[in-house]
Order: C-alpha cells, then structure tokens, then sequence
C-alpha cells in the first residue's frame, strides 16, 4: 500500500532526472501517487537549473545521462551550501561494485539499480526523508 | 727482427764456455807467474790474449752476421791495434830494454781508443737511438765525473810532471781517449737496452778498461802495474766473449726493447755521479795528496747543473706521465658521460693527443689498407671497423704507444657499442610504451562496451518492470481477472528476461575478462546459511524440504562474498527447479585446514550420464529438464565464479535419483591463519523448514 500524506502538510519537492522518458515519466507518476511534487529533469543541465531555481527535500537523478551525468549533479549539489545536505538517490543500470563506491564518493545518500520496483523506490524516499 | 736467440746453441756453449776459461785462466796465469819469466809471461799469456781477443771478434762478426756489421769490425781494430801496441810493448819488454815513452807502442794504444769509440758511434746510430735531452745531460754528467776523475789522477799529474812538452801532450792523449770512449759508452748504453748478454760483456769490458786506465796513473808499484795489467786481460776476455755470443746482433739491432734504466737506478746513479768530486777530495786528503780543489769544485757545479737541468727533465717527464694517466683516467668517465659517437671519438681524440703527445688521432671511417701511420688501432663495433686510432711515434716508444692506443680503441669501441645497444633498448622501451597504450586503449573500449550494453538492455527492462508493477497495484484502474492473469504471465517472463539479461551480462563481462573480483574475509557456511534462507519461500511453495549442514570451525576464506552468494543462489534454485514437490534439498558446508566443500544434493530429475561432460557448457540444458524454464547459463556461471576462487566443480547424477553439485575452495593458509585467531564461533546449524 502506498502511504498518501495529508493535504495539511506541505508536500516534499522532489527531483527527478532521467534521459529514457518512459522511466521519467515511471517515477514521477509513482511518486506523484506517493504524494511529492515531482519537478522533471530530461538531463543533468535541466536538472541542475531546477535545483538552483527551486528549493528540493530530495533528488533521484540518474547516473547515465546525458550533458551532465548524476554523479556531476551530485557532487555540484554537495559542493552548494543550500544542498550540501539534500538527499540524494541514485539510479543506475551499472553493475560494479565499483560503481556504487563512486556514487557514495559523489556523495549520494542511496543508490538503486535498474531495472527497480517502483515501490521500492518510493519506500527509500520515505525512508531518505525521515 | 730482434734476435730471440741470444742463448747460446748447446754445441756452442761448450765452445764459449771454453774460451771463457781460457781467457781468464791466461789472465790468472799472466798475474800468478813470477815476474822473471818474461817470455812466457809476455808472449805465453798476455799476448795471446790480445791477439785471442780481436780475433774473437773477426770471428763473432762472421759468424752472426750482425747488421751494421763495421761496429763490431772497428771495436776489433781497436783490438788489434792495441795488441799491436802490446806486442811492441811486450818485446821491448823481453828483449830488456826500457821502454821508451812515447813509443810505437803508445801510438798504437792511443788509436785504439778512437776506433773503438767510433764503433760504438756506429752501433748508436744503427740503434738509432735518439740523443734526446736527458740520455744527453746523463752522458754530459757521467763524462763530467769520468773527466774529474782523469783531471786529477791522469791530466793535472802529466802536467805537473817533468817531462818534455811533448811528451806531456802526448800523455794526454790517453785521458781524452779515455773520455771520448765514456762519452759514447754513455751515449750507447744510457739511451738504449743492453739486456743481452753480449752487451752485459761489453759494458763490463769497457768499465774495465777505463778503470784500469785510470788506476794505471794512480798507481806505481810495480805490483800495482800487474794487477792493471790483469784488469785489462780481463776485460779483453770480456770483449772477445761479448762478441762470441749470438746476442752480438743486438748491439747494431735498432730493437724493440726499449728498455731504459728506470727513475730510480738513474737517480741512483746520478747520485754517485754527484760525489764523485766530494770522493776525489776525500781520497786525495786521505793519501795526503793536493786536493785539487778547484778542479773538484768546478766538476761539482757542473754537475750538480747537469742533475738539476736532468732532474728537471724528469720531473718534466713525470708530469708529462701524470697527466698522460689523469687524461686516461678522466677518458673512462667522458666515455660513460658521452650521449652520443661524437662526444666518444672526441674524448677519444683529447686522451690519444695527450697521451701520444700529439702525434695521434682518431681518423674515421678508417683510411683504406695502405695507412701512413707506423701505429693503427682499429676501433670496431661488433666487429666493423668503424674508426681507426693512427700514430706515429720514434722507435723507442713504438711498444708504449701501440699499447696506448690499443687500449684507448678497445674503450672505445666498448663505449661506441654500449651506445648501440642503449639506443636499441630504447627502441624497445618505446615500442613497448606503444603497447602497452594499445592494451589500455583496448580495456578502455572493453569497458565502455560493456557498461553501454549494460545500460541499453536495462533501460528498457526498468520501464517494462515499472509499468507492470504499477498496473498490478492497480495504480492505473481495477483490473479484471484476465487482464491481472495476462499481466501476470507478462510480469513473469519480464522477470526471466531480467536473469536472463544478468547472466548474460555476467558471461559476457567474464569472456571480456571485465570480471573483477572483490576480495575480502568470507564465512562461506554464512553465506550458504543465508542463501539457504532466502531461498525458503520458493521451496515452501514447491513443498520441499530444505536442509542446511554447516560444519564448525570452518575457515574463512579469501574471496568475493557478492560473487560466491550468486554461486550459492544459482545452485540452490537449480536444485529447487528440478526437484518436484516432496522432494529434498540438503545444502553442506564442510572442510579442513587445505579447502571447503560446498555440496548441494537434490532428489530431483537428475542428468543423464552421457550429457554430464557437456553440462556446464554454456545454453546448454539437460534433456530432463522437461519444461522447466532456464537460461542454460546458471551452470557455467557457477563453473566461472568457482573457478576465478582457485577452485573447481563436479557433478554426481543419476537420473530419477537426484543430482549432488560439489564446490570445492582452496583456502589460502597464509592469510587463513591469520583470521583464525580473530574468527566468530561458527556452529553447525540445522536449518529445517517444513
């Protein structure tokens, strides 16, 4: 079951950044449904304009983008007083370990490989926000 | 050219060794006989000698043949006419009467002394010995002391005697054939080698005769006139044997051997030389003598000028020496600092310049066969010839420079050689470089193949699995019972293509050898525990029953946990999808100080036997497999991961009966005993579900 927070809250702004479309447009709609605002990204420049333009709870960028990769964004983020403490979930098709130890270096919070549950995403946001 | 043979041949020794008795037995017999028996004493002995003696010579000179043969023939008309004079002497002597001075006699003698000194003249030049500064100024500083000497014991006595004018002339004669014999003795054997035997003889003959010469004006006794006279038999003897022996060749030989007298013997020499007027005075204050002082003190200045100007000389000379070696050893080090040809054969040229005193240098490419030079040193490069060090140098110094620059072209050819093969290695440092940027170009493309491919097959897989679950929760509408069950077969074989797609990838990234293990500290019996438990809900639902066995104490290894839980992971559901419900599935974990054994043993369909060897082969898929799906790829995934641990897989089946898989791991003892003092407490564990 999805959790839907009240109307009284204000609800989370959270970014989402995808190149693929149909997954862009996965996420927003199942975290739409969980109750954030989702502002979209199609690549990492977009997304770094939103984030400067707008104030995020969260970030799930991923990796593999055009323009700006996720773990640029990342490190932009953190290197930015005002998101230096964003929460930041990856999302990845790699597959090395190595790879998730470079996400963490860029300073992600958590990271998520491809192909992923959709709810399994939302319980990590819930999770990261807490 | 120089003859080798100067021993004497063995029929000849007995000959020369019996002329030698001879001599000397005459002369001993010219000494002992008693003074009346003039005759015997005269013409028995002496004469005999004198006359033996040139003809000695006559002989030696036929015989051997020297070249420059009219040295050896004027030393034996010296000889002959001092025998001459010594026959008339002999028979005024016999016949009673008193010699008279001067006489024919005297005439005879005092020519002797001036023939014998040109043979010697002779035997300089075709020695072709180079009057050169200092062999000059040491015969200028020995005839200066043989000249004080005849000053004060011959020359100032004549003078101070009451004889006529002319006689008194005529005695001084004798003093100047003296020293002008000292003066080219010195000239010959100072500048030149006299290791022969026959020049041994001469030299010995000659200091003889000029001592006696000497001592015969010292002296007046009439005994004192004997022993003279023996002195001089002797030396004759000595002359004749000189002239007897084979090594006669080398007194015209312009040799080889350029053997000098070394620093130390000259200083030596010229040490007595120097005391000579010092010993004059000494000798003359002892007999009670006039001391001749301005004689001795002129001789002493002029020799102490003749050694300072000689002493000078070899200080010269040993500075030319110091610096030639300085320059030699300085050339080792240019020749390892040189970067390239032109730095070496420059080095090369200074230290040949320096050391040959200017008359060398290198000349390349090497000049064609008909060289110039008296001296060639080839310089070659693994055997070519690509240089030559050319040299002139005088006859005495001809083995010096040879071997100077002999040696100077040998380190050099090193030198030109160790370059070659520093600019070949660095050739292959460079092609090597070259590869070795190819080798890292191609894993760079490897890797990017990879990721993009990794990335391209699940892109799509992300949407497909997304959307679907979405639709299963509903989140687009109810669904009827159709849609549900058709999306549900839909989410299924997403799910297979999802394994599929990883452990294709996985294959592919071993193949490309992309595969890179992580090593760390591995409780495989947890691991399998774990895996074990995970895998529970999937057999449940099947109905089997799942067992776990975990020896204690079991080591933990080196490997990589996350690959070692995939091979656990495939072959624990491979033994669940092939066993049917009721069945069972023991997984054991057990092993010792050398290796693990990971064994799951299934009662389920089990492999034929004659499909076993190609089991693990890749899409491979055993025929029993029936309808259960599969990839055919969990088998060599398992074979790979086992195999990147050092270790290896088998497989015990029957059909019907089931199927056992061993994983065997070898544990690295090294690290092993290490993490055994630091190990959790592992228990064996049964795992049951039912």
């Amino acid at each position: 079951m999805t959790e839907v927070l009240t109307d009284n809250a204000p609800k989370p702004v959270v970014l989402a950044a995808d190149d693929d479309a149909d997954i862009l447009e996965l996420v927003a709609f199942r975290l739409g449904r969980s109750g954030y605002t989702v502002l979209e990204a199609r690549d990492g420049e977009e997304a770094w304009k939103i984030a400067q333009e707008h104030e995020l709870d969260l970030a799930v960028l991923d990796v593999g983008m055009p323009k700006l990769d996720g773990l640029e964004v990342t490190r932009r983020l953190r290197e930015q007083e005002a998101t230096s403490k964003l929460p930041i979930i990856l999302l990845t098709a790699w597959v090395q370990e190595s790879d998730v130890e470079k996400g963490f270096a860029a300073g992600a919070t958590d990271y998520v490989r491809k192909p992923f549950s959709p709810m399994e995403l939302v319980a990590r946001v819930q999770a990261a926000l807490r | 050219m120089h003859g080798r043979a100067d021993a004497l041949e063995p029929d000849d020794r007995r000959w020369w060794w019996t002329v030698a008795g001879g001599g000397l037995g005459l002369s001993l017999a010219y000494a002992l006989v008693p003074e009346r028996y003039v005759v015997l004493r005269e013409f028995g002995f002496y004469n005999v000698v004198t006359v033996g003696a040139w003809i000695a010579v006559v002989i030696g000179v036929r015989r051997y043949r020297p070249t420059a043969a009219h040295a050896w023939s004027l030393i034996a008309g010296a000889l002959l006419a001092w025998s001459i004079g010594d026959i008339a002497w002999s028979t005024y002597d016999a016949v009673g009467r008193e010699v008279p001075y001067p006489s024919v006699a005297d005439g005879f003698y005092v020519v002797g002394y001036p023939l014998f000194a040109a043979g010697l003249a002779v035997a300089v030049q075709a020695r072709r010995v180079e009057p050169e500064w200092r062999i000059a100024l040491d015969a200028l500083a020995l005839t200066a002391a043989a000249l004080l000497l005849e000053w004060v014991y011959v020359i100032r006595p004549v003078i101070d005697g009451d004889e006529s004018w002319a006689s008194k002339v005529f005695s001084l004669l004798y003093p100047t054939g003296d020293l002008i014999l000292t003066g080219f003795a010195a000239l010959l054997f100072l500048g030149s080698s006299w290791r022969s035997t026959s020049m041994q003889l001469l030299l010995a003959g000659l200091v003889a005769t000029l001592g006696a010469d000497i001592a015969y004006y010292a002296t007046s006794s009439g005994h004192g006139e004997r022993v003279v006279d023996t002195v001089y038999l002797v030396s004759l003897t000595s002359f004749a044997l000189a002239a007897l022996h084979p090594s006669m060749r080398s007194l015209t030989d312009p040799g080889e051997e350029t053997a000098e007298l070394d620093n130390r013997k000259r200083l030596a020499m010229l040490g007595c030389v120097l005391a000579t007027p010092a010993a004059v005075v000494a000798i003359q204050e002892l007999r009670g003598k006039s001391l001749y002082l301005p004689a001795a003190l002129s001789a002493a200045f002029a020799l102490i000028v003749i050694v300072l100007l000689r002493f000078d000389r070899m200080l010269a000379d040993t500075r030319r020496t110091a610096a030639a070696a300085v320059a030699l050893s300085g050339f080792s080090a240019r020749l390892l600092a040189a970067t390239d040809d032109t730095q070496a054969v420059a080095a090369a040229d200074y230290v040949v310049d320096v050391v040959v005193h200017g008359e060398a240098r290198v000349v390349e490419p090497p000049e064609p066969d008909v060289s110039t030079h008296a001296l060639v040193a080839p310089v070659t490069v693994e055997g070519v010839p690509v240089a030559e060090i050319v040299a002139d140098a005088g006859p005495r110094e001809i083995a010096l420079v040879q071997q100077a620059i002999d040696t100077v072209a040998s380190q050099l050819s090193l030198a030109l050689e160790r370059m070659r093969s520093r600019d070949r290695a660095q050739g292959l440092i460079e092609s090597l470089r070259e590869q070795n940027e190819q080798l890292a170009e191609l894993d760079r493309i490897k890797d990017r193949f990879v990721s993009s491919t990794s990335h391209e097959l699940r892109t799509p897989l992300t949407s497909m699995v997304g959307y679907l679950e979405l639709l299963l929760d509903g989140e687009a509408g109810e669904l009827n019972d159709d849609q549900r069950h058709f999306l549900e077969i839909v989410s299924r074989n997403t799910d297979r293509l999802n394994r599929l797609v990883d452990d294709v990838l996985f294959v592919g990234r071993a193949d490309a050898g992309r595969l890179t293990l992580e090593p760390s500290e591995v409780d495989v019996a947890e691991l399998a525990r774990t895996e074990v438990t995970s895998q529970e809900a999937a057999a449940k639902l099947k109905g089997l029953d799942l067992r776990c066995e975990t020896q204690d104490d079991l080591p933990a290894i080196t490997g990589d946990a996350t690959r070692l839980s995939q091979l656990l992971a495939n072959v624990l559901s491979n033994a669940i999808k092939y066993t049917p419900a009721g069945g069972s599935v023991t997984t054991t974990v057990e092993g010792d100080e050398e290796r693990l054994l990971i064994a799951v043993g299934d009662t389920g369909v089990g492999i034929p036997a004659d499909e076993l060897p190609t089991i693990f082969d890749r899409f491979t898929r055993a025929s029993t497999a029936g309808s259960v799906s599969g990839t055919g790829l969990g088998l060599p995934i398992v074979k790979t991961i086992a195999e990147a641990h050092g270790g290896t897989v088998s497989i015990d089946s029957e059909v019907g009966r089931g199927t056992t898989l061993t994983v065997e791991l070898p544990i690295h003892a090294g690290i092993n005993t290490l993490i055994r003092q630091a190990a959790n407490e592992t228990k064996a564990k049964e795992v049951t579900t039912t």
